[in-house]
């Protein structure tokens, strides 16, 4: 993955395709952009989006309650950064701003063993301070009925309440044993748990900032989990997942693109990340995973081939949902439907990528 | 050392420690479990009929030489009633093909199973050493795939046999699955899982018994039954798509072993989400079976190279993509200028809807085909334009289209019709 010293290599001196000047340029997929056109040429793509997924209300409309995912990664707080831009221009220009975000963090440092992220939040806090800003650790699902160890709790241990929940997330999460396995349980829980906290909160939608590279990673990723038959849900924009609905406002930009955008900034957006909150990392630390596989194969790709990668993600956008998926019973771990038998036969109420995570990982 | 014993029999040494699911098995109890899948697959999909003769896609290599192994087994033993047949096609590869003809022919005394060889040269004019002497060797896979297609159906015709099954593991089905969503291709992902193939006009049927099974066990069932198997692979790389998704799934089965039935299970079920438009069953359940357009490039292709191809492909694909978003691009600047909210006119522009395909006949060969003219036709067409005069053989002249192919498909398939 090309670091923000790369970059500013990337960029030559020539003629911006757009403005025509003679400037710094920076190479997109098709031409090569001055820095403000290049910034420009972001934003139009993310307000394409907001307008196409009805995130931004209209004119005559209540202003939307979105929740805006944190990771701290650079896709996030580069989401972060757009849409704030945004919404400053829009109250400078006296125009009614459409939608109001709220910021949400997962803590996961506890059972990671990630790098506290507090003084990040604090940049955050101070640098956003128009958005309010929450962090919740992980082990909060239990506090929103999120039973993720359902099938991995031991005979009499007891779910009360007096059980310490950090504890109880640690049992469950050590019950499955592969990297890859782990990094999945994890995923499910904290997409639950957002989209729980945003129902609290009241918000309707929930954007994530994943680029569309992250999406072709995640297509193939979860294909290769045996979850190509949720793919509309997790992949797909305008999906009402778990009673809110979810959207990828980033899904045209590529990630080199946005790295671009990141560094660019004054001051860099680095300044705000987690060197550790890039995908697979988490599980990177117990050993070799498919999403940190996924994500080396797409790096290659994206750098060659950066076309081919968005049509991975356009192909997967057209698949239907709504064909198979009626009446079916639905998944106790992700809750999306299980469109056909799962292979363990004992009585679970699991979809296939589901009991492949939390069965068959234990036999070996 | 401490003796770890079979986990199925408990009484055996485990020797084996099965690809699959690193289960420890003695050899006996690895073979039964090979086997009893494979009998499980064709019984839960009904893929046989009592009595019915069915064509086995012979090339010599350890896929279809333990298909024809075990389909003869099974037989016996739990009385299919099928009346078995090795199908070989010589594609005319020096070196390669001769040798992997031996060993089928090898095969056939073997099993006692009786032989049909169609080749590339008395079917097409061409054998695939001559097209990549005419093409170089970039790209020839796609006229290997498309010629192979229409040849094993040729001479299952020949045989008045309707059933022709073939070697495809989950691994290949696997490596297709990654490959279509890599290329975006929604059609093919649509059927490229599914167990049995069935034109809606042919009267051919496909199928894949090995659909489930791990490459690395057939190889290990191959060598515990010493089975006699040709092992060089085919000297041509796969085109880059198909390169690249076999690296992935040669990885993703390293990290997760269970990767391989994982992604097949995930393309049978993308499969169901394929809107009808998009070549998918849609809302039509029951109909997933028929697959219109019988020269679908299914798995397999080559033999396996090292998954590194030229690339070729996938430039040419990145370069078009690149266009499109191009001239999309264009329009957006028009639309954005003029604040019309009119759909632009434009090269985006596509017609109300995709014409349906129908089955038809190839004009040329007379071959079931979606279009007038056949694909293998189509790739014909374009070799024997650009075939040097001096390499026309005698009888050859007329060469330039199709009256020679269409005389020499004529006299192969009396039985079509
Ligand atoms: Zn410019
Ligand atoms: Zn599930
Ligand atoms: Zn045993
Ligand atoms: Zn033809």
């Amino acid at each position: 993955m090309p670091k923000a010293a790369q970059i500013s290599e990337q960029a030559s001196t020539g003629k911006c395709a757009r403005c025509h000047n003679e400037r710094l340029t920076f190479a997109i997929r098709a031409e090569k952009l001055c820095k403000e056109c290049f910034v420009k040429y972001v934003h139009t793509k993310v307000i394409k989006r907001l307008e196409s997924n009805k995130i931004r209300g209209g004119f005559n409309e209540p202003v939307r309650h979105i929740l805006l995912a944190l990771s701290l990664g650079i896709s996030s707080v580069s989401l972060l950064h757009l849409l704030d831009t945004q919404l400053k221009e829009r109250s400078q220009q006296g125009r009614h701003p459409g939608f109001v975000i709220h910021l949400l963090f997962i803590d996961e440092s506890c059972i990671s063993g990630l790098t506290s992220s507090q003084k990040q939040i604090q940049t955050v806090k101070s640098a956003f301070s128009a958005h309010e800003l929450d962090v919740i650790p992980l082990q909060d699902c239990f506090r929103y009925g999120i039973q993720i160890d359902q099938y991995s709790r031991r005979e009499g241990q007891s779910e009360d309440r007096a059980t310490d929940a950090l504890q109880r997330l640690e049992t469950c999460l050590n019950s499955v044993s592969s990297a890859t396995s782990k990094a999945d349980l994890i995923h499910i829980t904290r997409g639950r748990l957002i989209a729980a906290f945003a129902k609290q909160k009241g918000c309707t939608h929930v954007v994530y900032g994943d680029t569309t590279t992250r999406l072709a990673e995640r297509t193939l990723e979860e294909t290769a989990k045996g979850r190509g038959g949720h793919l509309p849900w997790l992949v797909a924009d305008n999906v009402a997942l778990y009673g809110v609905e979810r959207s990828y406002p980033l899904r045209d930009l590529l990630r080199k693109e946005l790295l671009i955008y990141a560094s660019i900034m004054e001051p860099p957006l680095t300044l705000f990340t987690l060197d550790d909150a890039e995908p697979g990392h988490a599980a990177s630390s117990k050993g070799n995973s498919i999403d940190l596989m996924m994500g080396q194969y797409f790096a290659s790709v994206e750098e060659s081939y950066p076309s081919i990668v968005a049509n991975v993600v356009k192909t997967t956008a057209k698949l239907n949902p709504f064909i198979s998926a009626q009446d079916a019973p639905t998944c106790d771990l992700c809750l999306l439907p299980i469109t056909s038998k799962a292979l363990d036969e004992n009585g679970s109420n699991l979809c296939h990528g589901c009991s492949q995570t939390l069965n068959l990982d234990r036999r070996s | 050392m401490p003796l770890t014993l079979c986990a199925l029999c408990k009484n055996s040494k485990a020797l084996i420690i099965r690809p699959k699911d690193h289960q420890k098995l003695c050899k006996q109890c690895f073979i039964n479990i090979f086997e009893a899948e494979i009998h499980d697959t064709i019984t839960s999909n009904k893929l046989f009929q009592q009595g019915e003769r069915v064509a086995i896609g012979a090339s010599g290599g350890k896929d279809s030489t333990v298909l024809a192994s075990v389909l003869k087994t099974l037989n016996e033993r739990h009385k299919y009633g099928l009346d078995l047949v090795l199908l070989s096609i010589d594609e005319g590869i020096k070196g390669y093909r001769d040798d992997s003809l031996e060993t089928v022919k090898r095969n056939s005394v073997q099993y006692g199973l009786p032989l049909e060889i169609v080749g590339y040269g008395e079917l097409y004019g061409w054998t695939m050493d001559q097209v990549v002497d005419q093409i170089g060797k970039k790209g020839n896979c796609t006229y290997c795939g498309v010629f192979r297609r229409q040849a094993l159906d040729r001479g299952a015709a020949r045989l008045n046999i309707k059933h022709v099954v073939t070697g495809h593991n989950a691994d290949d089905l696997a490596e297709t699955v990654m490959m279509n969503l890599l290329r975006g291709d929604l059609p093919r992902l649509a059927r490229s899982t599914s167990i049995v193939t069935a034109s809606s006009a042919s009267e051919i049927k496909r199928s894949k018994p090995l659909k489930y099974a791990y490459e690395k066990e057939i190889v290990l069932y191959a060598h515990h039954q010493k089975l006699d198997y040709f092992t060089t692979e085919c000297i041509y790389s796969p085109e880059a798509f198909r390169g690249s998704a076999r690296t992935l799934i040669k990885n993703l089965e390293r990290v997760r072993p269970s990767s391989i039935l994982d992604v097949v299970k995930s393309g049978e079920d993308m499969a169901k989400l394929v809107p009808v438009e998009s070549g998918g069953p849609g809302q039509r359940p029951g109909d997933d079976l028929i697959v219109i357009g019988a020269e679908a490039d299914e798995a397999g292709g080559c033999g396996s190279a090292d998954g590194r191809g030229s690339g070729g492909e996938m430039f040419i694909m990145e370069a078009q993509l690149l266009e499109n978003e191009k001239a999309f691009a264009r329009e957006v600047d028009i639309t954005h200028s003029t604040r019309t909210f009119s759909r632009p006119q434009g090269p985006r522009k596509l017609p109300k809807k995709l014409p349906q395909q129908q089955m038809g006949k190839c004009q040329r060969c007379g071959y079931l085909s979606s279009q007038v003219i056949c694909k293998a036709c189509n790739l014909l067409e374009g070799l024997n334009k650009n075939r040097p005069k001096t390499s026309i053989r005698v009888g050859m002249e007329e060469a330039e289209n199709g009256p020679t192919l269409t005389r020499r498909m004529e006299s192969l398939a009396t039985d079509v019709t």
